[in-house]
């Protein structure tokens, strides 16, 4: 395993990143050799077409899958060292999650979906902290519902929240507003742009949706398992028109 | 249609079998039943032919009374009937049998058999018309020899020559093996021990009456057939109390005692095969429901395309079919394994018939087959109607789990139901019986309904105590369990029906055992009981009245009563009716026996007299002073008074002294002796002296008053442990329905698990969440099923305080263990489950479709 070139200042990160599903004619490079850093307190949108990697790339990262050879870390950590029971500790303390769907638990309420995670660990955890995330998400005259009582944004929050309540060193969302009408998804992703600004969280989105990666700072392009393009302070015309070159 | 549902059905090829096993676990009892049964009537069928394979005709005293349950009692005949017979036309060989107990033991001291099989003691027939031939050495040449089984020769090592001591009724004795026989080839009879004597020993040592014998069996010479040769003999003894059967119908006569005690115990056993499938059902039912739900979006997705509702309904049934056909052939299987299984214990166990061949009758597959398909498919007629009626626009939307509420309707049900159970019980116990099986039925009926109503606020009320000792995932089970209250209450449904009956037959176990407690607390006063050792299962005669008179003349001995059971012709309404009468020494009782007398007393009982309960004396309109009419074996006829009447069921209904039966034909036997030691004598030297007579009758047993009433206790938790045994398959099944519903939550919940998977729950920490719904579903199961079982119990208790139950009493360390033992078996149980859903992978469960 090559040395990581930089990860200071990094919340997590990658380096020659490999992942190979199936063998010989079979064989698919999901990632071929990806070596990136996501810097704290930043929002970094990955993107590219199906297939492309991208949330195999997040899977890896967040401790879901593993590596066929490579590193990922997340903070100090390097997630291959650890075991299962390690890994899952990891995901409670150090990620926060944001799916596009089937986020919450059913049976439970708002409120302890939220603090689910640190429930979990048995830990009460920061009580102001916790009080306010549910102000930035609003959420306070709904904490006592279940899921069955909230609209889809409602639920989506509840879910960014829980993604926050630990105060995680990086929070991962794959296509959080993929199931979402754009006027509640630009709300969601508002959201957690105040979240990176306000309140210093670090987040990783993979979408294919421009408008959604309009909001981060940061834009990764990938292809076939590799990078193939980066983006600074991205607009929702510029990313649609790099997406469109994936055609070509 | 068909293909769809069978390519359905063998797409979930595991959950078939899943649903399966709840079927298969009832059949394989139901038809463990039938193999175990027909096997046991096979061997019997085949031994009494063996018996009399070379009888053409058989000759006994046609002078019997018969008894209730069975009980009879035949006259003997002369051994000098049998000269007469042999002079006969047509009989070319004609031997007196007798038939009595006998124990064996060797030299060292080795009692063959045990505590096991029979002990017989019999006549050597010395001729190629006995099943018992010579396998070695001779037939009993003079009273000091005996002929043994080879089992028994092998069992304890005995050769020809050997000394054996052989315990009769009236004593032992010590015999010379001078010969090992075998039973029709096989080395003994039926599993049974045999010690077979010349003639005249056989009467006088093992049944107590010399020169006398049970029947002659009669060989033919062949110049008639066997109808025409016991016609024959029957019109050569006209005139005299002398029936002849031929072989055939003796044969027959066996087979049909055999076969109507097995049909008892064959019935006994098919109940608790019914409440196995019973319980079982309540599974299949469930799964069914659920399955249907799990699969609204494709039977949706079906009527969206053109599917009529007639046909999801039907596909949902074509899978029932499949499965109960499964569950009935691979419960078959596990039914012929387990009474195999069964014999072979039994052998090991040196109980039941050594050769057994395993009978599997064609007509036992066929009702297993039947009772498995028919079970299965009455059990999917809600769900697959329930499935046909999913609107062609539920297929748009998502997966929806059934979380409908409990309805207004069944909470009205239910009341109704508790109503009717407490009407029901009511009415029972004061009035006409017949109404205590509404009763008890209403009640499963109200658990069932009202099941789902309770299940809800149980579950939530463990929601606290769970999160306070197991954390989050505590919750999260008790939530879960919650949140279904309908399947949650099914499945604990069948946890609590098979606990209510081991609670219930507990409680009633109790109940008799504290009754008998007081019972016999109340009217023996005695210090020492002698009873008839009846652990070899000898079950002949019992003990010599001499028994109780060498007792009693022992100067450590103040009162020594024995107590003898007779039957009795007591006229009644015209007809002579066989009766089972006490029979004690007036006396002695009256010293012994603080008989509750409502008129009279034991000093008015004498030779002609007899003392009646008040139940019978008011059933009958008897009082102090009525007389009946009475006939006994000897048709001698007298006329006896009512002495007295007393109100006790412990000494049944009818009591006379024994001098009734003074100068009778019949042999009197004692079931008991009661005894009381002289207070001023030391009781170890009493309880010496009473030993070293009870010595004396080697078939007797010394206990002291509290031996005696634990033995007597002790029967009824033989009885409980054996019906404990059969209930406990259905608490198995009720189990495996957690297994089973745990499964399919955990197929179910899969998107859910595999998120609180991936935001940081351990495995540890999945598998105890499904550990703990497994225990709320437990708890929910006990609670429910002590409470049904503790009001079964009580009614039936109740229902029966005038058979002499008039103690209720609940065994709180028996209910305390079945309901530990119910919650730590499901908690293990949902150890599959458990193992499944920690195992969910995360990814696949997020991953968006």
């Amino acid at each position: 395993m090559p040395a990581p070139t930089s990860t200071t200042g990094a919340a997590a990160g990658s380096v020659d990143a490999v992942k190979i599903y199936g063998r010989g004619d079979n064989e698919v490079h999901a990632l071929d050799g990806v070596t990136v850093a996501f810097e704290s307190g930043r929002f970094t949108a990955i993107m590219g077409p199906s297939g492309s990697g991208k949330s195999t790339l997040m899977h890896c990262l967040a401790g879901l899958d593993s590596l066929t050879s490579g590193a990922v870390y997340i903070g100090d950590t390097y997630l291959a060292a650890l075991n299962d029971k390690q890994l899952t500790e990891l995901r409670r303390t150090a990620v926060g999650f944001i799916f596009q769907a089937y986020n919450l638990v059913p049976t439970l309420t708002a409120l302890e979906n939220i603090t689910l995670p640190l429930m979990l660990g048995g830990s009460p955890g920061d009580q102001q902290w916790i009080d306010r995330v549910i102000d930035t998400v609003g959420l306070r005259d709904r904490l006592e519902h279940r899921p069955s009582e909230l609209s889809g944004g409602q639920q989506q929050r509840v879910a960014v929240a829980r993604a926050m309540a630990s105060k995680p060193t990086i929070i991962f969302a794959d296509e959080p507003t993929g199931n979402l009408d754009s006027r509640t998804g630009a709300e969601i992703l508002a959201f957690m742009r105040v979240a990176v600004d306000e309140l210093g969280q670090t987040i990783v989105m993979v979408t294919h949706d421009p408008v959604a990666a309009s909001y981060a700072d940061r834009v990764i392009f990938l292809g076939d398992g590799r990078i193939v393009d980066e983006m600074l302070e991205p607009t929702a015309e510029r990313v649609l028109d790099r997406m469109k070159r994936f055609g070509e | 249609m068909l293909r769809i549902a069978l390519k359905g059905v063998l797409a979930r090829k595991g959950r078939l079998l899943l649903t399966a096993v709840a079927i298969i676990a009832g059949c394989a009892f139901l038809s463990g039943v039938f193999v175990f049964s027909d096997t046991i009537r096979a061997t019997f069928d085949r031994l009494f032919a063996n018996a009399y394979a070379s009888t053409d005709a058989y000759v006994r005293s046609s002078n019997v009374i018969e008894g209730d349950f069975g009980a009879e009692s035949r006259d003997r005949l002369d051994v000098a009937v049998i000269d007469e017979v042999r002079t006969l036309p047509g009989v070319s060989e004609a031997y007196g049998d007798v038939q009595g107990f006998a124990r064996i033991t060797t030299a060292d001291g080795q009692v063959i058999g045990q505590v096991g099989p029979p002990k017989f003691g019999g006549v050597f027939i010395d001729s190629s018309i006995s099943p018992w031939q010579l396998a070695e050495g001779t037939a009993p040449a003079d009273a000091g020899q005996v002929v043994i089984d080879r089992r028994s020769a092998k069992e304890g090592d005995i050769a020809v020559g050997d000394t054996v001591s052989v315990t009769g009724a009236l004593g032992v004795r010590d015999f010379v093996v001078s010969g090992i026989a075998t039973f029709a080839g096989a080395d003994t009879a039926g599993g049974s021990t045999w010690a077979l004597f010349d003639l005249a020993t056989a009467t006088e040592f093992v049944v107590g009456q010399a020169g006398r014998v049970d029947a002659i069996v009669v060989a033919g010479n062949g110049s008639l057939d066997e109808v025409a040769l016991a016609d024959s003999i029957e019109q050569a003894f006209d005139g005299r109390e002398i029936e002849v059967l031929t072989g055939t119908e003796i044969t027959e006569e066996n087979q049909d005692a055999v076969e109507r005690g097995l049909s008892f115990f064959t019935i006994f056993l098919t109940i608790f095969a019914a409440i196995s499938l019973f319980v079982g059902s309540f599974i299949i039912y469930n799964v069914f429901s659920i399955s249907a739900a799990q699969r609204q979006r494709e039977n949706a997705l079906l009527r969206a395309v053109g599917a009529s509702r007639a046909q999801v309904t039907r596909m949902l049934f074509v899978e029932a079919l499949v499965v109960g056909v499964l569950g009935g052939v691979l419960g078959f299987a596990g039914g012929v394994l387990l009474a195999v299984g069964i014999m072979r214990l039994l052998r090991a166990a040196g109980l039941g018939p050594s050769d057994t061949q395993l009978v599997v009758n064609p007509s036992a597959f066929v009702i297993t087959l039947i009772v498995g398909v028919v079970v299965t498919l009455v059990c999917a007629i809600v769900p697959a109607l329930r499935a046909g009626r999913v609107p062609p626009l539920a297929a748009m939307r998502d997966v929806s789990v059934d979380r409908s509420a409990v309805s207004r309707g069944r909470l009205v049900t239910g009341i109704v139901f508790l109503v009717l159970a407490a009407l029901g019980v009511t009415l029972g116990l004061t009035g006409d019986e017949v109404w205590l099986g509404l009763g008890v039925v209403s009640m499963f009926v109200a658990l069932v309904v009202l099941g789902p109503l309770v299940a809800a606020p149980i579950a939530r009320g463990l929601i606290r105590p769970l999160r306070a000792v197991r954390g989050v995932t505590g919750e999260i089970a008790a939530r879960n369990a919650a949140t279904s209250p309908k399947r949650t209450a099914l499945t604990a449904g069948a946890l609590a029906i098979g606990l209510a009956l081991l609670v219930g037959v507990s409680t009633l176990g109790s109940s008799v055992k504290s009754s008998i407690r007081a019972a016999i607390g109340e009217t023996f006063t005695g210090d020492y009981a002698v009873s008839s050792d009846d652990a070899e299962g000898s079950g002949f005669g019992g003990l010599p009245v001499a028994l109780a008179d060498d007792l009693l003349a022992l100067p450590e001995v103040r009162n020594a009563l024995g107590l003898g059971i007779n039957l009795l012709n007591i006229v009644e309404d015209g007809a002579p009716a066989a009766k089972t009468v006490l029979v004690v020494d007036p006396e002695q009782a009256a010293a012994i026996v603080d008989l509750p007398f409502t008129a009279g007393g034991w000093d008015a009982l004498d030779a002609d007299s007899i003392l009646v309960s008040a139940d019978k004396a008011q059933r009958d309109g008897l009082q102090v002073g009525s007389t009946l009419e009475v006939t006994f074996q000897d048709r001698s006829e007298r006329t006896i008074t009512v002495a007295g009447t007393f109100d006790s069921d412990t000494l049944g209904n009818l009591v006379v002294s024994r001098e009734m039966f003074v100068g009778q034909d019949t042999p009197q036997f004692l079931a008991q002796v009661l005894v009381v030691a002289d207070p001023e004598v030391d009781p170890v030297v009493a309880e010496a002296a009473i030993r070293s007579v009870t010595d004396r009758y080697p078939t007797s047993k010394l206990e002291t008053r509290e031996q005696f009433i634990d033995a007597q206790t002790a029967q009824v938790d033989g009885f409980l442990n054996f019906i404990y045994a059969l209930l406990l398959m259905s608490v198995f099944i009720a189990v495996l329905g957690i297994v089973i519903t745990l499964l399919l939550a955990v197929y179910e919940r899969r998107r859910e698990l595999g998120l609180v998977r991936a935001i940081g729950m351990t495995r540890p920490q999945v598998r105890s969440s499904i550990r703990w719904e497994a225990f709320v579903t437990a708890v929910l199961g006990v609670l429910m099923g002590v409470v049904l079982g503790l009001a079964m119990g009580w009614t039936v208790v109740r229902a029966l305080s005038d058979q002499g139950l008039d103690v209720f009493s609940v065994s709180v360390v028996s209910v305390a263990i079945f309901a530990v033992l119910a919650i730590v078996f499901a908690i293990a149980a949902a150890w599959v489950p458990a193992s499944k859903a920690a195992k969910a992978d995360i990814l696949q469960a997020i991953a968006t479709t």
